[in-house]
Formats: structure tokens, sequence, C-alpha cells
């Protein structure tokens, strides 16, 4: 049984429908990348998916569990973690306590990003945007669930930390978490990934493994 | 263009109504016109510039008594001077709150919370002050329209005037609501600091809006003591200020039209059943009033709006022309002397030095090392503690952002400000007019602005040109950073100001505005400072790269140097890069 099992989904705002039918399945252990030109629909997919937006039509289910109405609350509990696009973080609570509401120790959260631990009094919203990016996804690393949904985790990040950033994905991976991979930078994401998925004008055009895709065929399907 | 109609409808219907009503019904009905001139006045301040005030019916009672005491005492003047004093008054006492609570940032609640006090200070002066206001048994014997000896209005011609001096008052709101004037409004609503850097003073843009519509209820208030030919404490009332609140919140604070004539029915609804069925009625209010806030948070309006077919909704048609190509002025270098930035304890920018030429000068380093405060210094967004910069002979350093964006200085924020409630296009108008339009003069124009050709290679760029009449909130991530590079391209800049422009967008995107930032640099030989992580973006386009290390220049070079210097790959890239 998929960890995710989407089918049919569709989501939007009022008068424009931006998911139009939009079917992926995530196995334990298994990264997936989800690519696409601006507009295609990525991010309203992550917002049904992790129940920010709710869905017009079409199911989602986690480990089996049908979660299509379920608040973020309940899909939390059934392992779902998410980094957001905007907004990654609690911006008025220090980095200590934004690690500590998810159970985790700066510590912990040090091995992934060392500047952690040395800022972990400084309050969140005061960090760079980089920075964020990077805390939040030590966030979902300390408590890693069974699923992750990352929504450009590396917008931001210098190459240094881009590469950290895909090692705690690996890590968790290799530990049996699935992961939905939203992301701009090809390179990153077709080094992390098993499988990757194009999505055009709300649904998925095309996909395919990686390791049987070279880099220049996906970014010509991103270019069409 | 339903709203246009609805409008033309509106300004007819509203004096042909107080005339066919009869002589009770219709002198209600002017007073209730008034009251909906004040609640749209409420709206624009609360919609529109994103400031509420609790203490509306301050400026209503402001301009009630004033030309109810004019109207008595002075009674060779007529009702004119009255009208006119009393709002001026009431202008006058909303710039001086005004100037007290919206200048710097402005928090929705402390300025609520400001007028709400200002409220009960304005009913302790009214009851206290019997000689000049009658305290609690008010002013009775206000005259009603007159020119002295020359004319007085029967009570036919007294609420026809009204009525169409109430409508003419709203279309005054409303004119400043769709104007660019308006625009600015919206924009500042979501990021005041966007606005600044596209050329606004915010704060004279907000106290200007709130005097204005201080004046515009001041008459309202001023014309409701001739209709009504008395005034009480009741005009200045709590319960008249909350009421206001709530109209405009069931009619839509978004729509000035939907504010007034929902201020006009309620009114005219409570005034039917409040006499028969008292203590019910203000249980059925109260539950109207939750409704409305849970099912259609928007107000009425905006839920009419919304269900009509796409083709119906109103979208502002503006005029993007293409700006006749002039590349001269270039030349000028950014020099940058000792900039400290410290926040408290942690020192993000240490005295650093840096002098940017013609071309793309790009900005790298870890993260935390200072680049976006660097830039936030330079556009005057978060002024440094210390340090000098210039561009050319023009010295920045204490400039506010509004005046360097008038300067040429173009800043573009690293997460995409924009306005979401506006469209694409008029996002566009809005960057453009800021270094040029005078604000006064958004007022009276026309949606319409012409924009530089590198602002439009970059909307084809990321495939936005045929997304202009779109509302910005249904733009993506990505096209929301196209549009906010575009804008800050609308008008010519001398010095370009850029945090990590092509984050979120496609590699074929970066690719694109790679080639346009190194255009445009060479061709108008102007300094564009980009902070920025993409390797492939830096190659292609930079021709000089400064590091940043924890606040400190820790390299400076060309794309080059910077690759073979071994501290900015131990600092920045990592191994096998």
């Amino acid at each position: 049984m998929p960890l995710l099992d989407v089918q049919g989904l569709v989501a939007g705002y009022a008068g424009a429908r931006i998911v139009t039918g939009l079917d992926l399945a995530i196995e334990p252990g298994e990264v997936v990348a989800l690519l696409g030109r601006n507009g295609a629909g990525k991010s309203t997919a992550v917002a049904a998916i992790t129940g920010t937006l709710p869905a017009m039509a079409g199911s989602i289910a986690i480990g089996g569990a049908d979660v299509t109405k379920a608040a973020p609350s309940r899909r939390f509990q059934l392992g779902m973690r998410t980094v957001r696009q905007d907004q990654p973080i609690l911006r008025d609570l220090t980095v200590a306590e934004n690690l500590r509401l998810v159970g985790a120790s700066k510590e912990t959260a040090a091995e992934g990003f060392p500047f952690l631990a040395e800022r972990s009094s400084q309050r969140a919203g005061t960090l760079s945007g980089g920075e964020q990016k990077m805390l939040a996804v030590a966030r979902a690393a300390a408590n890693p669930g069974l699923l992750w949904i990352l929504d450009e985790p590396s917008e931001g990040l210098q190459p240094k930390n881009v590469d950290r950033c895909a090692q705690l994905i690996r890590e968790a991976a290799a530990r049996g978490v699935g992961v939905l991979l939203v992301e701009q930078h090809i390179g990153m994401a077709l080094n992390v990934a098993d499988r990757w998925l194009v999505m055009e004008t709300g649904a998925v055009i095309d996909h395919g493994e990686v390791s049987a895709t070279t880099h220049e065929t996906v970014s010509r399907r991103l270019a069409v | 263009m339903i709203r246009r109609s609805i409008a033309v409808l509106a300004s007819v219907s509203v004096p042909m109504v107080a005339l066919m009503l009869g002589g009770y019904q219709g002198g209600l009905f002017a007073q209730f016109a008034l009251y909906g001139v004040a609640t749209a006045a409420l709206a624009l301040c609360w919609g529109f510039a994103g400031i509420l005030s609790l203490g509306h019916a301050v400026s209503f009672g402001i301009g009630a008594y004033v030309a109810a005491w004019c109207g008595i005492n002075i009674p060779d003047g007529g009702t004119i001077l009255g009208i006119l004093l009393g709002g001026l008054a009431a202008g006058f006492v909303s710039m001086l709150v005004g100037l007290v609570g919206l200048r710097g940032r402005v928090n929705v609640i402390t300025f609520a919370l400001l007028t709400f006090v200002l409220l009960f200070g304005a009913v302790e002066v009214v009851n206290q002050l019997t000689p000049i206001t009658g305290g609690f048994n008010g002013l009775a014997g206000v005259p009603s329209l007159n020119l002295g000896d020359i004319w007085t209005a029967d009570p036919v011609s007294q609420r026809v005037i009204v009525t169409i001096a109430a409508v003419g008052l709203l279309w005054s709101l409303i004119v400043v609501a769709r104007s660019p004037f308006g625009g600015v409004l919206v924009l500042a609503k979501t990021h005041a600091i966007r606005a600044a850097s596209s050329g606004y003073n915010i704060p004279a843009f907000r106290i200007g809006t709130f005097s204005f519509a201080g004046v515009v209820t001041g008459l309202a208030g001023a014309l409701f003591s001739t209709q009504t030919q008395f005034v009480a404490p009741d005009q200045i009332s709590l319960a008249l200020a909350t009421n206001f609140v709530l109209w405009a919140m069931i009619g839509s604070r978004t729509s000035l039209i939907g504010s007034f004539f929902t201020a006009i029915v309620i009114s005219f609804i409570t005034n039917e059943l409040a006499d028969r069925f008292l203590t019910v009625w203000l249980l059925a209010m109260g539950i109207i009033f939750i409704a409305v806030v849970v099912l259609i948070p928007d107000g009425i309006a905006e839920a009419v709006l919304k269900r009509l077919p796409e083709r119906w909704h109103p979208r502002r048609v503006v005029t993007l022309t293409t700006a006749t190509e002039d590349t001269s002025g270039g030349g000028a270098a950014l020099e940058a002397n000792g900039i400290t930035c410290i926040f408290g304890k942690f020192t993000a920018v240490d005295d650093v030095n840096f002098t940017a030429r013609g071309g793309v000068h790009c900005l790298i380093g870890p993260n935390g090392a200072g680049k976006s405060t660097l830039l936030n210094a330079l556009s005057g967004t978060v002024p440094p503690s210390n340090g000098a910069w210039r561009i050319g002979d023009t010295d920045l350093t204490k400039m506010r952002p509004w005046q360097m964006a008038r300067a040429g200085v173009a800043r573009k924020f690293q997460t995409p400000a924009i306005a979401p409630e506006l469209t694409v296009a008029q996002n566009l108008a809005v960057a453009r007019m800021g270094v040029t339009v005078h604000p006064l003069a958004l007022i009276f124009m026309k949606w319409r602005a012409d924009l530089t050709s590198t602002a439009w290679r970059i909307l084809e760029a990321g495939d936005l040109v045929r997304l202009l009449d779109t509302p910005a909130f249904r733009l993506s991530h990505g096209q929301r950073q196209i549009l906010e590079l575009a804008m800050t391209f609308a008008s010519r800049p001398t010095l370009v100001l850029l945090d990590e422009p092509t984050a979120g967008m496609t590699a074929g995107e970066t690719a694109s505005v790679a080639e346009i930032l190194r255009t445009e640099a060479s061709v108008l030989d102007i300094p564009i400072v980009v902070v920025e992580h993409d390797m492939a973006l830096i190659r292609s386009a930079a021709s000089a790269v400064t590091v940043l290390q924890a606040g400190r220049v820790l390299a400076t070079g060309t794309v080059e140097e910077i690759e073979n210097n071994a501290d900015v790959t131990r600092a920045y890239v990592g191994e096998g890069h």
C-alpha cells in the first residue's frame, strides 16, 4: 500500500481550477520529485495534499487512511511533515522553541545545520531567508514521521547547504520515509529523487525513473 | 462593467427615491444616505488603506455640531458656511489623529484603539460643554438649508439636495478608491515597504486618506443636522461608531457602493422594526451580524461578485505601453563606505566597503552572512547603524526608501512583494507611476503607464503577458517573482538592488533573466547588485562578485577569481562543486 496515494485531485480557488486531475503515489523510502513550470499547479497541489486548501474533487490517502477532508493536524498525526514555501517556520518563537515544538533538541538539529545550535535563542523571524528554510528542514528531520512534503526546500540556500539538505532527505528516505519534493533546482531534485513527475496545466504530463533518464531529458520536458 | 452601471444607476436613483418616498420616509432616506456616505468613507480607510477607525462617529458628530452651531448662531451666513466648516473641522481632527497614529509602521489594532479612546473623549466633551453643545439635550432649531435671506429650502428640495450631495460625496470616495492612488493604498496594505521602495511616502498617503475620509464624513454629518434640524449626542456616540463598522463589514469593506447601500437598508429596517419588536430586533441584528462574519467574512457585495460569472467581474482595464528607449544617464557607480548594521548584540554587517560599477555585481556568501541586510541598508529599508553610500554624485545615505526610488534606485525583495488584490497590470502601473507621478496627481490619473522594454522582456520570459488582467493572488510563487522583477524595471533605474531574483524560477526562466540583466546592465551602464546562490546565473551574468562572510567582505573579484579562491570554496560552496 502506498504511503501517499493521491487520485484525481482537483484543487484551486474560486473560479479557477489550478490542479485539474492529479494522480500520484509514493511508496515508503521513495523520493519523488514533482517538477514543472511556474503556474503549473505544484504549490496548489501541495496545499491540497497538506490540507491547507480544500480539495474540490478526488481523494488523498496517507498509509491507506483517507484524509481528503481531514485537517492538517490529522495528517500530521498520520506522519505527514511539511516544509512550506513561504513562512516555513513560526516567526515569533525562538529557534530552540521551533525545534522543541516538534520534540527535537537543538543538538540533534545542529547535526544537519550547525548554525542552529549557535543561534538557538534568536527569534526565528529574524533569521535570514535561507536560514529559515534550513530550520524548517531541520524540524522535519528531527521528528521525521513517515511522509515529507517539501515545497522548494533548497530555495535561497547556498550550494553547501543545498548538499546538506539533500543529505538529510536521503537519510530520511533510507529510514523508510516517503518524500514528495517540489523543486525548481533540477540538479538537486534529480540527485535525490528516485522518480520524477512533470506537471503542466494542473496534471502530470510525463514521468520516469531518475536512473533511466538524463538531466537533459528532464530539462527538455520542462521547457516544452 | 457591472460596477460602473450599478454606480450610475445608484447616482440617479438615490435622489429619485428621496423624492418619491414622500415627506416622512423621504426625509429618513436622506438621513440614511448620509449615514451611507460616512460608512463608505470608513470602508475607504479600512478596506483599501487597511486602517480601521472605531471612532468614525467623531468625524460625523463634529460635522453635525459645527454646522448646527453655525446655523443657529450665524443666521446671516446661511447654512453653507457651517457645512463647510463642519467638513474642515472633522478633516482637521482626523489629520491630527493621523499625525499621531499613522506615522511609521502602523498596527491596525493600535490605531483602532486610539480612535476608540478618542471617541470616548469626544463623547465626554459633548456632554460637558453644555453652553455650546447643549449637553444631553443637544441643539434644537437648526435651520434647514438656506442662503440667508435670499433662499430657504422647502422640505422637498431640502431632501433632494441632501441626497444629491450624498451621491456626490460617495462619488468622490469612489474616484479615490478606483484611481491609481487607491492602488497604492492597496499595495501598501499588504506590502508597505514595497510601496515605499516604489516611490511612495506611505505615511503621507495614509494620513491624507484618513483626513479626506474625515472631511467627507464631516460634510455628511453637517448635512445631517440641516436635514433633521436637530443635533444630539447620538451623532457622536459609541452606538453610531459601532454601526458604521458593522454596516461596512456587512456590506463589504472593499466595496464603497456595497457599504453605502447596506447602511441605508439596515437603517430603514431598524427604523421600521425596532419600535415594534425592540428586544427581538436587537437579538436578530446580533445574529445577522455573527452570521455574516462567519458565512461571508468579506461582506455581501464581495460575496455577490464572487458568485457572478467571471466575465462580469470588474477588473480595472490598464493601458500599458512601451516607453521610448533612453539609454543615456548611466555610468554612475555605487560606492558604499563603512556600512555597519547592528541589531542588539548581533552585528549583521560589519564595516563593509563596496563599489559596484556598470554591470551585474553578484553578492554571494553563506546563509546568514548579511547579504539581505546589506541590501536592506543600501535601499533604506532598514537604515544602517553607520556608513555612507552614493550613486555617482547623489548621496543616498539620509534618503528614505521612497526618495531613493524617485532618485532611480530600484529594489526587489527576497520574498515576492506584490499587491495580491490588484491585477498584474495594476501592480506594474503602480510600480511605474511611483517614480515620476506626484501623489495627488494619482487621484485624477487614468490607469495608464509606459513600461520599459526591459520590463516587457521580463514579463515575456515568465510568460506573464497573457496574464496582465489576472488578479495577482492567482499567480504562483515563481510568477510573483517574475512580476516583482518586472515591477523593479518598470521605469528606467540608475541603480538596481535585487535579492534572489530567480528563486522559485525554472532553469529556463533563470537563464532568460540572467541574459536580460546582463544586457540591461551593459547597455545602460548601470550597477545591478544581485544577491544570488545560483551559480549558473552568476557565471552567465556577473561582471563582478563580492563574497560576504559573517558580515564582512571575504573577497571581491571576477567570477573566475572567486571560483578559484580557496577561502570562498571552503566557506560557501563545499566540496565537490
